[in-house]
């Protein structure tokens, strides 16, 4: 598994409980949008995560054009603490695991469910 | 008879080179600014040269030489678009070089095609049609046996021209299909009349075959809409409230429908022409303007507005209006002739709603050649009507026409809420790199992932 797919995963597992759109997955993550999109392509092929598009009628009334929100499935959700964690062993990505702000992080075990 | 003809041709010096001059002048504006108004202006012309009192020889030079023009200007047009897709090329070897992708290389090729599609082969077919016709009708005038010679060879020429400049040869080995047709009918019997035959055989399966896929494109179209009614009863809200301006979104389809529609409009009015009336072709020319005004414009009208309503699209109507007309003008011989106005009325509703359909087979097809396997079909999901693809950035559009299906539609979608949402411009400009950079990764994958998920299905 890429750094860039981790990153992805460690953005969604910071707010498991809610949907992200594509640029706070950017921000969360610190990876170019371009990179995003193809990720979450495979994620989403994959079935680790789910898709949504946000109701025209709020984004147009705040003039903007409709958000596709992602967000992990259960499935995805324990797969990718699986796969983090992993990764933290090798290769020192703990942080993604953690919380922004957190000093000490919860273990996958005792990640969110 | 032939000798009238010959005289009434031929017309005065001045006639002929004042005529000549405004018809490429007008044929040359025609496709410089779109084909919409192609025959119809075409039409106008013969009005205005015959209402000035003129005779028919300048009548044919202005008509002829409108139709040369459109020709040269067809000519010209697909040169650039040679150049220019040569020029697509060399950037996207360039790119493919930067970027060490192939597929940079090969996306700009394939996006040039399908430019080349949309934009010149209405215009290079219209030409290279109409061309044969008007060969063919000149040598009519002349003499009968011309009138093989000139509408087979003019044919050959015109359709020649046509598919250099609409990139096609597939579309000029049709319409010289066509001449032959044409040919065929005028001389009623001989070894042409027999390739006419066979030929217009061969072009009446094909035509067949569009005319059936535009009936079913017509229910598909329907039906989908239905669907998508039901499954979203916003759907129109969306449309109208997303700041997506209708006529902004459709651009490229309209261009595209336009094109076709005004070079298949052509192909009737030509054949039928050439086919129906050569006899009578200097009365018809002359008369064939009131009758054909008249005749045309009410079953040509009436015709492209069911003809549009089939299509969905007004403007193919207006375009169809155009070959209605050159029909019409063509096959009526006798202006005080109640019977030829009506069938002339007939034969432009025919001819409109034949045609409309046909345009919706056409296009269905240039859809899913430029779209992708079932992209078009497909792109009523979600996000198309949220997709203003017209203040997407150039350099990202052609990405969407290369993923599989309605991701295009989808990923474009997304960009464009990342753009509108950047906080300024440099961080805009930033997004737009990043996505042109990933370009060659995303369609790697969505093909990967479309594949896959083509295959699940077809495992489960």
């Amino acid at each position: 598994m890429t750094v860039g797919v981790q990153a992805v995963l460690g953005a969604l597992l910071q707010q498991p409980d809610t949907e992200l759109y594509g640029l706070e997955i950017v921000k969360a993550s610190g990876l170019e949008p371009g990179t995003i999109y193809p990720i979450l392509q495979r994620l989403r092929g994959t079935g680790w995560v789910n898709d949504r598009w946000e109701d025209p009628e709020p984004a147009h009334a705040e003039g903007r054009p409709p958000r596709r929100y992602y967000r992990l499935t259960m499935e995805g959700h324990a797969r990718a603490i699986h796969t983090l964690q992993r990764g933290r062993d090798r290769s020192g990505l703990s942080h993604l695991l953690t919380p922004p702000g957190s000093p000490a992080g919860p273990t996958p075990e005792a990640g969110p469910a | 008879m032939s000798g009238q003809r010959s005289e009434n041709v031929g017309g005065s010096m001045i006639g002929r080179i004042v005529g000549g001059a405004v018809g490429v002048i007008a044929g040359s504006i025609i496709v410089g600014s779109g084909t919409i108004f192609g025959s119809v202006v075409t039409s106008v012309t013969v009005v205005i040269a015959n209402l000035a009192g003129d005779d028919v020889g300048v009548v044919g030079c202005v008509l002829s030489g409108a139709i040369v023009g459109v020709l040269v200007a067809s000519f010209v047009t697909g040169v650039a678009g040679i150049g220019s897709v040569l020029s697509r090329v060399v950037d996207g070897v360039r790119g493919g070089l930067r970027s060490w992708c192939a597929s940079t290389c090969l996306s700009s090729a394939v996006l040039r095609s399908a430019y080349v599609r949309e934009n010149l082969v209405g215009g290079g077919v219209g030409g290279g049609l109409v061309g044969g016709v008007v060969f063919g009708i000149s040598g009519g005038a002349i003499d009968d046996v011309v009138v093989v010679v000139g509408g087979v060879v003019g044919g050959v020429v015109g359709s020649i021209i046509g598919s250099i400049a609409g990139g096609d040869i597939v579309v000029g080995v049709g319409y010289v299909g066509g001449a032959y047709v044409g040919g065929g009918v005028i001389v009623g019997d001989g070894i042409l009349s027999v390739i006419g035959s066979v030929v217009g055989s061969v072009i009446g399966g094909v035509i067949v075959g569009i005319l059936v896929a535009g009936i079913v494109g017509v229910f598909n179209g329907a039906l989908d809409s239905v669907r998508r009614c039901l499954r979203s009863r916003r759907a129109p809200t969306c449309l109208s409230s997303a700041s997506v301006p209708r006529s902004e979104a459709r651009g490229s389809q309209w261009r595209e429908n336009v094109g076709v529609g005004v070079g298949v409009g052509t192909i009737f009015g030509g054949v039928i022409g050439s086919g129906i009336s050569v006899e009578h072709l200097i009365y018809g020319v002359v008369g064939g303007v009131v009758a054909g005004v008249v005749g045309g414009v009410v079953g040509g009208v009436v015709g492209s507005i069911i003809g549009s309503i089939v299509g969905g699209d007004l403007v193919v109507g207006s375009g169809v209006i155009g070959g209605v007309l050159v029909s019409v003008v063509a096959s009526s011989d006798d202006p005080s002739d109640v019977r030829m106005l009506t069938l002339g009325a007939l034969g432009g509703v025919f001819c409109g709603v034949l045609v409309g359909v046909l345009i919706v087979g056409v296009v269905q097809l240039l859809s899913l050649l430029s779209d992708g396997v079932g992209g078009r079909l497909r792109r009523g999901h979600a996000p198309v009507c949220l997709l203003n693809s017209g203040s997407a950035p150039r350099s990202l559009q052609w990405v969407r026409g290369l993923l599989p299906g309605d991701e295009g539609t989808a990923w474009l979608a997304e960009v464009m809420s990342y753009l509108v949402e950047a906080p300024d411009e440099h961080t805009r400009r930033r997004y737009v790199r990043s996505f042109r950079r990933a370009a060659p990764q995303l369609i790697w994958t969505s093909w990967i992932e479309y594949l896959s998920a083509s295959s699940r299905r077809k495992l489960s």
